[in-house]
């Protein structure tokens, strides 16, 4: 089956039961694909026993550990095919993903994208505001997660522009002459979510300068994680920025590197929600049995896209909970979901060389 | 040498004790006022009934009653040693009463003692210290417990006090602690990374009468620190002829009282499920047997010395089954090795197998449920003899 097949359905479409046909057939040829492409993975399915079918439901899908891409290289296709390798943004010192794509599947996720996209912003290109500076793009950033984000999302801008000057200052002249020039128009806003905070409304307030962004919509991701601990809720930020600039469509979406592409979008009613070309599942941290609805567990997330590397079943490090499917107050279908965070981190005992950090 | 000591935080006795160290005597080893002392704290132990709670409190005062010091007194026959002089000693992070035991073997071996904490906060070395401070006895001048954040400065200082510095856990810190040089004279006894495993001969262990207490042993030898103390078994070797029943009853009963007794947080499951998955990778035949994820199995086929790699902790175990004999596990038997513990397994056979090769690992061999046990003997190192010296006279 071809991806392509795939992309004729419009993202928030797919019910449940034809969403559960459909994606046995996809992900049961994408696992056997996988098998026979990628050593590594043949091995772990085999280790785990795991009798490979071509009826496999979408829950029995085996999951990789979305660290193990910082472990190892996993890669479906001959080096020699290799396109473009993605890294995660990862913080100083923690060693990043890297991720292995052919131009099938990289044209496939901007395709992807482009179509979860559209769904909100229509098919014609926008002016965009990218909240971030313009040197993330630069080669050696090139292909991080931050840079690889602002590249992916940019082809929905026609006229683009930074608003954070390389030291992250906000440019505040340039800004005014963008938005006073499309006044008339929509605009597209694009930032990662600690980003848009730190660096953007933060110093809007501190500027007092009252930008006039009512007409505008704004997408943004990245995650919470810095933001809770400034104890700022979702709510408190759409409250903030629509006080600061008027911005009244706020997107936030949950997406990751490993799965670039079939990212999940904030609905109206304020949930995630997967698409026709992506799915989810709640784990139950003691023994990665499926969690029922509304009780939080261990996000899996699945995606028909990667094919050049054994991508397609991840085990996440977040905490989510799924609300429903096929019935969120907004009208689309497909799960619809919150992402709680990351997993808390803890401690465990013993005595090895856990007292080292203590003494770097 | 100046140093600021704004940083340390005293919780028995004070600077200018340690500056007075040097006035001190050493002390003969096993000496009477340190029994003395040591069966004192002891008792303020027992008659304090916050212990309870704490099961490594009430052991370590079962360790230091007169009785039980004596009798490792006993197993010394030269007492015409004298402590070294002044001990620092660096305590782990994650072992709460662990200092305690450093402390003990500092004083038994007759010197005055400078114990570094770990900083973070435990209920039960809370009590003991208020204990300790409560004891007024000639030996309180020995002892100086303190914290302080990392500060190279302090540690220097220290370093250049002690004429034995003892360093308990990681080869990180050991590495850093190095950094801070010590007197010309002055030794070190470091307690590195090191691995673990357990042999359980199939045949006894059908025989066995009582395989619940067996599996509680085995659980206190490994979850009650998250399978991550240098004792705690990576890798269960099983060896007879009824290995299959024998596992797979053995991991049960085990598997029941995990279930009962441990509390896993979320991301433990996903650590597991990560290093299972990068081993299948590294490794080639490996097969998976889990129930949940609490407790992993992970069957091998042959042991190599690059296994100790990828041992994890927090319940994942690795499981070899002996083909012919115990020469099969010399991969096993490196310098990393320290505990083997077991249950059946003919001693003898192990020991030969152990000495005809000359490995350089392997230093404690008990049975199963006694590895957290401590001895004035640990990883090797007799902690009396390293820490005094002795008088030739001819």
């Amino acid at each position: 089956m071809e991806y392509e097949e795939i992309l004729k359905y419009e993202p928030y479409e797919m019910d449940s039961a034809s969403k559960n046909t459909l994606f046995s057939k996809y992900l049961s040829d994408l696992t056997i694909h996988h098998y026979e492409k990628s050593n590594e993975y043949a091995k772990i399915l085999d280790a785990l026993d795991f009798k490979i079918h071509e009826f496999l439901n979408v829950a029995e899908v085996p999951f990789l550990p979305v660290s193990l891409f910082k472990e190892i290289r996993l890669l479906s296709l001959d080096k020699s095919q290799i396109f473009k390798t993605m890294t995660s943004s990862g913080t100083t010192g923690q060693s990043v993903s890297r991720i292995f794509l052919d131009k099938k599947t990289a044209y496939n996720q901007q395709k992807t994208l482009a179509k979860i996209m559209s769904h909100y912003l229509g098919i014609s290109r926008m002016p965009m505001i990218i909240i971030d500076k313009p040197s993330v793009v630069n080669s050696r950033e090139n292909f991080s997660a931050r840079g690889a984000g602002i590249i992916g999302f940019s082809i929905f801008g026609s006229r683009k522009i930074y608003a954070l000057n390389d030291d992250m200052s906000i440019n505040i002249e340039e800004l005014k002459v963008f938005i006073d020039q499309y006044i008339n128009q929509k605009i597209f806003i694009f930032g990662f979510t600690f980003m848009i905070w730190q660096h953007f409304y933060k110093e809007l307030l501190k500027l007092d300068c009252k930008f006039d962004l009512s007409n505008s919509i704004m997408f943004h991701g990245g995650g919470w994680k810095k933001l809770e601990f400034e104890k700022v809720s979702p709510r408190v930020f759409k409250d903030c920025l629509r006080n600061v600039c008027g911005i009244r469509e706020i997107h936030d979406f949950y997406g990751m590197v490993e799965q670039t592409g079939s990212i999940f979008v904030e609905c109206e009613s304020g949930h995630m929600h997967s698409t026709s070309y992506s799915d989810i599942i709640i784990r139950n941290p003691n023994d990665f049995s499926i969690m029922p609805n509304n009780s939080a567990g261990i996000i899996q997330v699945i995606s028909l896209l990667p094919e050049s590397y054994p991508g397609h079943s991840l085990l996440t490090e977040d905490e989510g909970i799924i609300f429903g499917e096929d019935d969120c107050s907004c009208g689309k279908k497909g799960k619809y979901f919150k992402v709680i965070g990351r997993l808390q981190n803890t401690e465990i005992r013993g005595c090895s060389d856990t007292y080292a950090s203590e003494f770097r | 040498m100046r140093v600021n000591f704004d940083d340390i935080r005293i919780l028995h006795g004070s600077l200018e004790k340690i500056e007075n160290f040097t006035n001190l005597k050493n002390l003969s080893i096993f000496c009477e006022s340190v029994i003395d002392y040591l069966n004192t704290l002891s008792k303020g132990i027992f008659s304090d009934p916050r212990c309870r709670k704490f099961p490594d409190l009430i052991t370590f005062g079962f360790w230091i009653r007169k009785a039980s010091l004596l009798s490792m007194r006993d197993k010394y026959n030269n007492f015409e040693r004298i402590g070294r002089g002044v001990v620092f000693h660096i305590s782990p992070s994650n072992v709460p009463i662990n200092f305690a035991y450093s402390l003990v073997a500092g004083l038994l071996s007759g010197n005055a003692n400078i114990v570094r904490l770990s900083s973070k906060a435990f209920e039960q070395v809370d009590i003991l210290c208020e204990i300790i401070n409560k004891i007024d006895h000639e030996i309180s001048n020995y002892i100086v417990l303190l914290q302080y954040p990392h500060n190279k400065q302090i540690t220097d200082y220290f370093s250049f006090l002690a004429d034995t510095r003892i360093i308990w856990g990681g080869d990180e810190t050991i590495e850093n602690i190095r950094t801070s040089p010590l007197k010309p004279r002055a030794n070190e006894i470091t307690f590195a990374d090191r691995n673990s495993m357990c042999i359980i001969n199939s045949d006894e262990y059908l025989k066995h009468r009582n395989k619940d207490s067996l599996a509680v042993g085995f659980y206190n030898d490994t979850y009650l620190f998250d399978q991550n103390a240098c004792t705690a078994p990576k890798i269960i070797i099983w060896e007879g002829k009824g290995i299959e029943k024998a596992r797979s009853i053995f991991n049960a009963h085990l598997h029941n009282v995990v279930l009962e007794k441990y509390k896993q947080s979320p991301i433990q499951s996903v650590q597991k499920y990560l290093k299972f998955t990068y081993f299948a990778t590294q490794f080639d035949h490996c097969t998976l047997e889990k129930k949940d994820n609490l407790l992993y199995f992970i069957r091998i086929g042959e042991l190599t010395s690059s296994l100790d790699k990828y041992f994890s902790n927090s319940g994942f175990f690795f499981e070899y089954f002996i083909k012919k004999d115990f020469d099969e596990l010399i991969p096993l038997f490196s310098e990393k090795m320290q505990t083997i513990s077991y249950f059946g397994v003919d001693i003898e056979l192990l020991k030969k197998t152990i000495y005809e090769h000359h490995v350089r690992g392997v230093d404690r061999i008990l049975p199963i449920g006694q590895t957290l046990d401590f001895n004035l003997v640990w990883d090797g190192f007799d902690l009396i003899s390293s820490m005094s010296r002795s008088i030739t006279i001819i």
